[in-house]
């Protein structure tokens, strides 16, 4: 009997014992399981690059446009063609007007000369809403015109304001046919203006704007070059402003600025130069008045090698350094700070300026050879690189945000480029393919 | 004088005589000869007559009944009124010459004739009261007496017989009617039976007798016809009783008539049935007659084969067959019959049973037979009732029942007593207050909108080409075909059917759920209070409000479900119509909720797994095991799960090639749904009362005698665990969503209720009779967490879930003109895009809204669109107008309220005319947007441009004539089953670069003409439905009782 009273009592916790296992599973299951949360409260996001416009002016001025390969997928922006083609040619001369680029994350850059006079650059880029121009000449003797560029098949509507010294000096709303272009005279904006700042406000659609400032005495060519557009900010970091050409120092350095905002800014300018940083005089707490241009000259001798400027102010500005030796001038314009850049230098070989907290940049450079290599670039602020011969395409990656620059001069003149990207990865949310889209 | 001449037929009557002839011995009034004739019997029957002292012809063994009956009526010379007395007459018999005593006559002799079957033994009296009933009638020419059963003597067989105009024998009786003098009123009737009919021999000689056509079965009918059509009546006698064996018609002896082929009476009876309705109906009425006499046949030979009744099957239609083939006999008869009739056909025709008459007893019948059906054991039912006794038997049904008798109350006042009458009462009432917004045509949540007409399902079922979005080839699920079909129900109002549905689910989940419990308990208290638990428990509420169909239909057959799992363990006990049943019903279970199919199937498999291992642990051990009980479990289970899938296919295959999708149930799925929280939770989804399932399930798990129901509770709420694991692209959607579980939860509550009726029944003793301790606690945890989830549930029900998804609103909001784009012939469709809560979401619309099903068929975009989209919100689309063009996408609609940045990409992205923009919100024309069938040419006329041609189409055909060679491009979902004939020349399909159909149209291809057709071949559809109408007439066929052959029929059941 105890015997049996014992199997029994056995028998009995062991199926409570199996019994309290198999429950504790199946809840720790459930716990799992209901931990998971709502897989359709998860939105998913989708990243890509938009097209880019490369703009050609018209006029005997040579444009030609790094692209990032010569299979990029190209097309005339006046084409009401969908398709794409590949360009098959790179650098790609724009011979008949500004093409449409295909998206990559690697920046197409548009380089306009004229042999002797002068050689400007800028990249290619798709319009956002807002963009800002701070250079060009309303004066006698510019011919500084605005170019816009609708690369859409519906008609787009923009406007153009123009700030002078005194304020704001003219509007201007214009609606763009499809696949269209036209360039837009400064001197028709701002006449008598010599330096002015531009809005270009997309209505609709998406439209491309291009400034290029060109100036002339008589027969004689002062000059010209791209002004690239930037965003308003409170902090801006204008890198590789040319100090020298063809061996010579350049003596015109002017900070334009304009406080975009309906209240006027307080800023501090510092030039970075030859590996000093310092606030030249006159330059710290000056106020800039609202929606006016302010130019500020700055010291003559900026150093051996390209400077940058700091800027930070109260409000947010737009800026830019002209910098001009009498028959050739430069636009220096803001760049942004990035983590990776890919840049096609087509064989130039400028001098990148990278400014950061801690400059930790690893560039890979593909040569024409199709060799790459790999050279890493490390300092305390500041880092400038000249790009070695026949370098084809250069991808930048660093730990924390840069902002790159390039300038070159050659025969032709000088000129420097802010390293932004063209566009910016798009991020939206994936758009899900969904029967509650009929539901309201 | 009457005089009376009985006339005995006998053949094979052994059996019976004996009877038949004491009764003929005694009849009150005299029986002035007897004369027997024998069709060449093998039995007993000559010497048992002739030892009777009944004088007796012996003829060959394949005379007919009527031919027999005139051999007896020639040996029989007429009384006549000249009186003599002991006069031998020749019998008319050659070889059998025999002599037969005259017997005494008087003058004004009236002579009657009384033909007897040797299977009929008529009352003492019922000779007597036939001629009295005739007396001082001289239109009677035919009498019958009142028949009865041989066996049970109460059974009515007959009172004059007639014939319906499908051929059957028409009696006008219910089945097994007893005789309680409901019909003991004389009649007027077409025909009396031959089994002790009573006929005037003039009138019988003036007619010529029985056809001769007619050797057996309906020679009654014939007869009596022709009786009333020469002017006489036909009379049926309530108050002459005689009890009829109907040996030849119930198979009890063989047939061995001339022209019995194969000696089957069936065959037989139908036969002469159709001959005796084509020669005697009008003429005009012939054409209707055959058809229907033919339809009939075809009718009754598919419930034979259904009943498992081949040869029946193949009787009925032989039958037919046999006499529409042979008209000149037909004619023939006419012809007869013509030179006899006196009356027009229409005073005969008011003997014949009216077809409304005829229906409603057929309906009754089959009423009858499945409440007789009902009554048996059902195949689900294979474990006895659970309890007998109950501890809370003070509301019994039994004693209520007592009462009724006792205090004979009112039917109001006794309805009024019922508990589950009264809760079933409040309950409709709370379900018109949480039905306010769900009055009328409904939709929403998982409901789409309902087509007008069921057929429209059907049709769908049918198709093998969808029209929605990009379009689909996907198999259409089941449950579209079942819910169309269902509609007949309702004449095919599928809006109101579910409408109907919806509103009656939960009163219908409450009975169902009080008389699954009643099988647990035989208290109706708890019975009541476990119904309550099911019909309100977050499942059922939630399906009801957020439109899943799916889910309620598996709570409608939970029960069934539920019996199936328990008695997995004994499954060899199953006879193979349950497994078929069982198959039938987990067929239904797969195609309302594969999740609960799934849980189904598992835990099959894991009895199985279980079993088997214990069957070979027991042959390692050295002990007897079983191994044909093991292949009859492994089997049985197979063919059930198997059967299951086979009637499904070839929906079922598409699940098994893509598992996840049997993670869903019907519609569209859900955001936010987590069956988790159903189980755990409230219909709301939230925690904010706890369920008492689990908490019933988890105490039940440690009580000994409750644990094997809890085991099963805890291995689905298992598998739902499990399942809830996985995130799966819902019906109609690319979204990652959670599996749709709700038809498992119900089961795993259902279970947990079975369990919680055991444990009361367990414990509820002990409490009585024991002191406070944890038991008490324990109980009355349960009590109040069932009561708080319940009322929670209701109060959710009636409050905030009343406004749920599901309501008599329609929720397709997309403007008109979107839809009227897609209604020309080129079939435009246009892209919807819709921003909610952070999402983009978007459709491609064509020319109607979204119906009943349409979620379920369609399964994510295409590639090149879902890249088109994408790069549309980014801007970075070139190609996207490209891509939508060749789709066929002409407009692009982004709805209120617009996203002005995606709207501004949109301007800008290229390919892209604003079109208007609205309160509706903003419309883009596509460039250069093709047709849904186009051409584009090789060879461009001056002057035009690249675009490509419109062909023109249908919603899925498209036809025509083609002038130039080209492209012929289809913007549709590219699928092998597209066709193009030109000139009935098939033209080969390839893929286009954008992942369309094409066809290359050659100029040789155009040498004759140019019409074309394009359709999709839908042949591999038509082949897998056919095969799925196999699968389920088999088992349907397998399922349901075969009916036996009447001669298995125990004779007391017949008559």
């Amino acid at each position: 009997m105890s015997s049996q009273g014992t199997v029994r009592r056995k028998s009995f916790r062991s199926w409570r014992l199996q019994s309290a296992l198999l429950l504790i599973g199946s809840l720790l299951i459930s716990f799992v399981a209901s931990r998971q949360g709502d897989p359709s409260a998860q939105v998913e996001r989708t990243a890509s690059i938009p097209a880019t416009v490369c703009p050609n002016l018209g006029g005997d001025a040579r444009t030609v446009a790094l692209l990032p390969s010569a299979a990029t997928k190209i097309k005339d922006a006046k084409s009401r063609k969908i398709n794409f083609a590949k360009a098959k040619s790179n650098p790609y001369l724009l011979a008949r007007g500004s093409i449409v680029v295909s998206g990559s994350d690697v920046s197409s850059t548009v380089i306009r000369s004229r042999a002797g006079k002068f050689t400007s650059a800028t990249t290619c880029l798709i319009g956002s809403g807002d963009q800002w121009f701070v250079g060009g000449s309303g004066a006698l003797g510019s011919t500084a015109r605005i170019l816009v560029i609708n690369s859409g098949l519906s008609t787009s509507t923009i406007e153009i304001r123009s700030f002078g010294k005194s304020g704001k000096s003219g509007e201007k709303v214009i609606a763009l046919p499809a696949v269209s272009q036209r360039e837009v005279r400064i001197d028709s904006l701002a006449p008598g203006e010599e330096v002015v700042a531009l809005e270009v406000i997309t209505r609709s659609g998406r439209v491309s704007a291009f400034l290029f400032d060109q100036r002339g005495r008589g027969l004689n060519s002062l000059g010209g070059d791209f002004v690239s557009s930037s965003e308003a900010s409170e902090r801006l970091v204008i890198t590789s402003i040319p100090v020298r050409h063809r061996g010579s120092a350049i003596a015109t350095h002017q900070l334009h600025l304009i406080a975009t905002g309906s209240r006027s800014a307080v800023v501090d300018v510092e030039l970075v130069s030859d590996g000093s940083r310092f606030t030249p005089v006159g330059l710290s707490d000056r106020t800039i008045e609202s929606q006016r241009v302010t130019s500020l000259r700055l010291p003559k001798e900026l150093g051996k090698r390209p400077a940058t400027l700091i800027i930070t102010s109260t409000e947010p500005v737009a800026a830019s350094v002209f910098t001009s030796t009498g028959r050739e001038f430069a636009w220096s314009t803001p760049s942004i700070a990035l983590k990776r850049l890919g840049w096609n230098v087509g064989g130039l070989e400028p001098t990148i300026t990278m400014v950061g907290k801690s400059v930790r940049v690893t560039a890979l450079v593909k040569l024409r050879s199709g060799k790459v290599l790999t050279k890493n670039l490390n300092g305390a602020e500041v880092v400038q690189w000249k790009v070695p011969p026949n370098s084809r395409l250069i991808r930048f990656s660093s730990l924390d945000p840069i902002h790159f620059g390039a300038t070159w001069s050659s025969s032709d003149g000088f000129t420097s480029v802010p390293l932004n990207p063209g566009t910016e990865l798009e991020r939206a949310t994936t758009p899900t393919f969904d029967l509650g889209a009929l539901f309201g | 004088m009457t005089r009376v001449t009985a006339i005995l037929i006998s053949h094979d009557g052994a059996t019976w005589l004996p009877q038949t002839v004491a009764a003929l011995a005694s009849q009150s009034h005299p029986i002035d000869r007897i004369v027997a004739v024998d069709t060449g019997s093998t039995d007993d029957s000559v010497r048992l007559l002739r030892s009777a002292g009944i004088h007796i012809i012996e003829s060959r063994r394949g005379m007919g009944f009527g031919e027999a009956v005139q051999v007896a009526v020639d040996a029989t010379p007429a009384f006549v009124a000249t009186q003599s007395k002991g006069k031998s007459l020749p019998s008319s018999s050659g070889s059998n010459s025999q002599k037969i005593e005259e017997p005494n006559v008087e003058q004004e002799v009236q002579e009657w004739l009384w033909i007897v079957h040797d299977d009929c033994a008529p009352a003492k009296d019922a000779l007597e009261r036939l001629l009295a009933g005739v007396k001082e009638k001289p239109q009677v020419a035919l009498a019958g007496p009142k028949l009865r059963g041989w066996h049970d003597r109460k059974h009515l067989l007959e009172l004059g017989v007639s014939i319906a105009t499908n051929g059957a024998r028409w009696t006008g009786l219910e089945y097994r009617e007893q005789d309680q003098g409901q019909h003991d009123d004389e009649r007027d009737v077409l025909a009396v039976s031959t089994a002790a009919m009573l006929i005037r021999r003039e009138v019988f000689t003036e007619l010529g007798g029985f056809d001769p056509k007619l050797s057996l079965f309906r020679d009654d009918v014939d007869l009596g016809w022709r009786v009333r059509a020469a002017g006489h009546s036909v009379l049926a006698v309530p108050e002459a009783i005689a009890y009829h064996g109907e040996a030849a018609s119930n198979e009890r002896r063989s047939i061995d008539v001339d022209d019995a082929l194969l000696h089957r009476p069936l065959l037989l009876d139908r036969r002469h049935a159709a001959y005796v309705l084509l020669a005697n109906a009008s003429l005009i009425f012939l054409p209707i007659l055959a058809l229907q006499l033919l339809l009939s046949a075809l009718a009754r030979s598919m419930g034979y084969l259904i009943a498992k009744l081949p040869g029946y099957a193949l009787d009925e239609l032989a039958a037919v067959a046999l006499v529409l083939i042979k008209p000149q006999e037909i004619f023939a008869a006419r012809k007869e019959r013509r030179r006899q009739r006196l009356i027009p056909g229409s005073a005969i025709r008011t003997f014949l049973p009216p077809r409304g008459f005829q229906f409603r007893l057929a309906f009754e019948r089959a009423r009858n037979a499945f409440e007789r059906y009902l009554s048996r054991r059902i195949p689900f039912q294979l474990l006895p009732n659970e309890s007998e006794s109950s501890v809370l038997d003070i509301n019994d049904e039994k004693l209520e029942e007592e009462e009724i008798f006792t205090e004979r109350k009112s039917t109001i006042r006794t309805l009024l007593t019922r508990p589950l009458f009264l809760f079933s009462l409040a309950v409709v009432f709370l379900t018109l207050i949480a039905s306010r917004n769900r009055l009328g045509a409904i939709e929403g949540g998982a409901l789409l909108q309902s087509p007008s007409s069921g057929w429209d399902l059907i049709e769908k079922y049918l198709e093998s080409w969808h029209p929605i979005a990009l379009g689909s080839s996907a198999n259409t699920p089941t449950w579209i075909a079942l819910v169309g079909l269902a509609s007949a129900l309702l004449l095919g109002n599928l809006k109101l059917l579910i409408a109907l549905f919806f509103f009656a689910a939960i009163p219908l989940a409450l009975w169902i759920g009080y008389r699954f419990a009643k099988a647990f308990t035989t208290s109706t208290l708890i019975a009541l209070m476990a119904a309550i638990a099911f019909a309100f428990s977050p499942p059922i509420l939630h399906a009801v409000t957020h439109g899943l169909i799916g889910t309620l239909v598996i709570a409608l057959i939970t029960p069934l479900l539920i019996r199936s799992m328990m008695n997995a363990g004994v499954i060899e006990h199953l006879s193979w119509r349950a497994v078929a049943a069982h198959a039938l019903l987990y067929a239904i279970a797969l195609a309302f909720s594969p999740p609960a199919f799934i849980v189904l199937g598992a835990w099959h498999f894991l009895t199985s797994a279980i079993q088997t291992i214990g069957e070979f642990r027991k042959r390692l051990m050295g002990a007897n095991s079983d191994l044909d009980l093991v292949i009859t479990r492994i089997v049985k289970r197979s063919l059930i799960l198997v059967g299951a899938i086979a009637i499904n296919i070839p929906w079922s295959l598409e699940l098994l090639a893509h598992p996840s999708r049997s993670l869903l149930e019907p519609g569209v799925s859900l955001e936010g749904a987590h069956e988790l929280l159903l189980i755990f939770g409230n219909p709301g989804l939230s925690f904010a009362t706890l369920s008492a399932a689990p908490i019933i399930m988890m105490i039940a798990l440690f009580r000994r005698d409750c644990q094997a129901i809890a085991l099963i509770a805890l291995f689905v709420f298992s598998v739902i665990a499990l399942l809830s694991l996985f995130s799966i692209a819902g019906h109609g959607s690319s979204q990652l969503v959670a599996p749709s579980l709700g038809g498992a939860a119900i089961l795993f509550i259902a279970l947990s209720i079975v369990a919680g009726i055991r444990l009361l029944e367990l414990v509820l003793p002990q409490i009585r009779e024991s002191a406070l301790n944890f038991r008490h606690f324990a109980a009355a945890a349960i009590a109040i967490s069932v009561l708080l989830t319940s009322l929670s549930s209701i109060i959710w029900w009636i409050g905030p879930g009343a406004d749920g998804p599901v309501r008599n609103e329609e929720t397709f909001s997309v403007p008109a003109f979107i839809i009227a784009n897609a209604t020309t012939q080129e079939r435009y469709k246009s892209l919807l895009i819709r921003e909610r809560e952070g999402r983009l979401l978007y459709w491609v619309v064509r020319d109607k809204p979204l119906e009943i099903g349409d979620s379920d068929i369609v399964y994510g975009s295409s590639e090149p669109i879902e890249e088109a989209v994408a790069g549309l919100v980014t801007g970075a689309g070139i190609e996207s107008s490209s891509i939508f063009g060749d789709y066929g996408i002409r407009y692009l609609f982004l709805t209120q309220p617009v996203n002005k940045s995606l709207a501004r990409t949109i301007d800008g992205i290229g390919g892209f005319t604003r079109a208007s923009s609205t309160d509706a919100g903003i419309v883009w024309k596509v460039v250069g947007a093709s047709s849904r069938v186009s051409l584009l040419p090789d060879v461009l006329d001056d002057g035009e441009s690249e675009l490509s041609i419109s062909l023109g189409s249908e919603e899925l055909l498209a036809e025509g004539t083609l002038t130039r060679s080209g492209t012929v491009t289809i913007a549709e979902r590219f699928d092998d089953r597209w066709r193009m004939l030109v000139n009935n020349n098939r033209v080969e399909l390839t893929r286009g670069v954008s992942g369309l159909p094409q066809f290359e149209i050659t100029s040789s291809l155009l040498s004759e003409g140019g019409d074309f057709i394009i359709y999709h071949d839908g042949t591999s559809r038509r082949g897998w439905l056919s095969l799925q109408f196999i699968a389920l007439a088999t088992v349907v066929i397998l399922a349901l009782p075969s009916r036996r052959r009447r001669s298995d029929v125990p004779i007391e059941e017949l008559s």
